[in-house]
């Protein structure tokens, strides 16, 4: 019985020493600032979420996760490969392929920068905030981007904890975005 | 200048004093590229300079003069040029880890180009890289920082770093992290007075996973270069059947992946040199990018920096890993520690560190 005790404490200390949360904010996200906020879950998940960003005052633009990303919906790996591949005839389909893929990985950051000025632009959109949302005894985390000067200012993980709600995690991590 | 000349001894301490002897270098000719044939005598002088340099480390040393002795057995002679095959048949006869050769190009200035080929053997890599010194007044500090050069970028961290990172740079930064952990990263960063760019940081999932990561470790910039020669004399062997009897499907097809190679293979570098280009102007970061890969149990990780001003690759450095052990009991995470340690380098040059060189010359059985 001691031993499964032990046991047990041993592993409930490891497991907390591995999910340390982290933030560093370099400026907050000013209240009333037009924000996207990208989350990728159900609709009526996404509802709450949204509705948490107005109550706090923020100017929030609809955008979908699945309308930029991910680079597997628009390039299919298998593509690069068969791409490659088949002028393996002729070359090394692999340095090609290694070549093709780094490339598109360069083309697909670059285009997806591309979209983000787009978006300051025409939908007038300031930040970009990007969130994760976890259960108990995983890493909720989130991230804020300045669309003016293309640069990260806010980086958090957060530790779910067995009580949060919801709403509890994400009005967490609004104030933690807003203030310094 | 203290905080250098510390992290300088840090360098020299993760190092280490041993060195392998049965490790051998061999130096070709530099050729010399102006139509001046007074430089000519420097076909040779910079070589066995670099050798000299290099005496006193505990590795084996071929001049040119050595490797036509060996070769004149053979009824053969040493080139000034080689093809990617030529220089794995040339190592194996001459029986060396790294062959080194390169070319000059003075200028009325007083300047001179160099650029310096490092094959390595046993891995089948070749490094490139150029800088440029003064011929009259500085060949002596030149020689020195060219043999340290080599030295380090033949060694096991394959390291090559020809600039200094300043304070508050902005990075983008492509890495294998999942989110969580590339949040651990960037604060780290951040913490650090750095700038992190759009890139990837504006994705909620990963796409660089660990396997294509690793297709960054060969990269290729407009100056220095480390590119796996694993397709040898791969020109010779491009083959389009062509001619009257090509229906238009088959021609079409034929110009299709006429096009493909010459974009993807051949005119790689510029396609890359444009992608960045773009890449730069779109996130708005004239500084760094920054690709880091770290290994599944994130206790090492290799990086390539290339400067987005000129498109060259500054700064490329494999097994980086914590001076001391990472702490299984510490706050911060393995990418934090790891992080911070790579943060560390910014700082240090070639020519200021040294690591020790690579040896894991195979004595039989070479296979290419």
């Amino acid at each position: 019985m001691k031993k499964i005790i032990i046991l047990f404490t041993v592993a409930a200390l490891s497991f907390c020493s591995t999910q340390q949360g982290v933030k560093y904010l370099k400026a907050p996200v000013p209240s009333r600032a037009s924000v996207a906020v990208i989350i990728d879950c159900p609709n009526d998940i996404k509802n709450v979420v949204m509705a948490e960003f107005l109550k706090k005052g923020f100017n929030v633009k609809a955008v979908n996760a699945s309308d930029i990303y991910t680079l597997g919906e628009v390039f299919d790996i298998s593509d690069y490969k068969k791409l490659a591949y088949r002028n393996s005839e002729i070359l090394s389909g692999q340095k090609l392929y290694e070549n093709v893929y780094k490339m598109h990985i360069y083309n697909f950051e670059s285009n997806k920068a591309d979209m983000l000025n787009e978006m300051k632009t025409k939908w007038q959109v300031n930040y970009l905030v990007l969130l994760e949302l976890s259960d108990w005894k995983k890493l909720s985390w989130a991230r804020a981007i300045d669309l003016n000067s293309m640069e990260l200012v806010w980086v958090e993980n957060y530790p779910t904890k067995y009580k949060d709600s919801l709403t509890d995690v994400v009005t967490y991590f609004i104030d933690s975005m807003s203030v310094k | 200048m203290l905080k250098n000349l510390i992290l300088t001894v840090i360098i020299f301490f993760t190092a280490g004093d041993i060195f392998c002897s049965d490790v051998t270098f061999a130096f070709g000719y530099f050729k010399n590229n102006s139509k001046n044939k007074s430089y000519d005598y420097l076909e040779k002088v910079f070589s066995n300079s670099i050798v000299s340099s290099l005496a006193e480390k505990e590795i084996t040393l071929l001049r040119p003069a050595d490797i036509e002795n060996k070769l004149k057995n053979k009824n053969d002679k040493l080139l000034y040029e080689f093809s990617e095959k030529e220089l794995a048949e040339l190592s194996e006869i001459i029986e060396c880890d790294y062959f080194m050769y390169g070319n000059f190009t003075p200028f009325d200035n007083d300047d001179v180009k160099i650029v310096i080929n490092i094959y390595n053997y046993n891995t089948n890599e070749l490094f490139t890289f150029e800088t440029l010194g003064k011929l009259e007044t500085e060949i002596f500090s030149l020689v020195d920082f060219l043999s340290t050069v080599i030295f380090n970028a033949a060694g096991e961290k394959v390291f090559f770093k020809n600039e200094v990172i300043p304070e508050s740079s902005k990075f983008s930064i492509i890495s294998n992290l999942e989110p969580t952990e590339l949040n651990e990263m960037y604060s780290v960063f951040m913490d650090k007075n750095f700038s992190i760019s759009v890139v990837q940081s504006n994705d909620l999932y990963n796409a660089t996973g660990s396997d294509e990561m690793e297709f960054f470790y060969n990269i290729i910039s407009s100056k220095n270069s480390l590119k796996k020669l694993k397709d040898a004399d791969l020109k010779k062997e491009v083959n389009f059947i062509y001619g009257s009897w090509n229906n238009e499907s088959e021609t079409n097809l034929i110009k299709e992946q006429n096009s493909i190679i010459n974009f993807y293979y051949y005119d790689y570098p510029v396609s890359k040199q444009n992608a960045l280009k773009s890449l730069s102007q779109n996130t708005k970061n004239k500084d760094y990018l920054l690709l880091i890969f770290f290994n599944p149990s994130r206790t090492k990780a290799f990086v390539r920096c290339i400067d987005f001003k000129t498109g060259n690759l500054i700064w490329m450095e494999r097994n980086i890993e914590p001076v001391k052990e990472l702490k299984k009991e510490s706050k911060s995470s393995k990418v934090t520690q790891l992080t911070t340690e790579i943060i560390k380098h910014f700082q240090i040059t070639s020519n200021k560190s040294e690591t020790k060189p690579d040896a894991t010359k195979k004595k039989t059985g070479k296979n290419k």
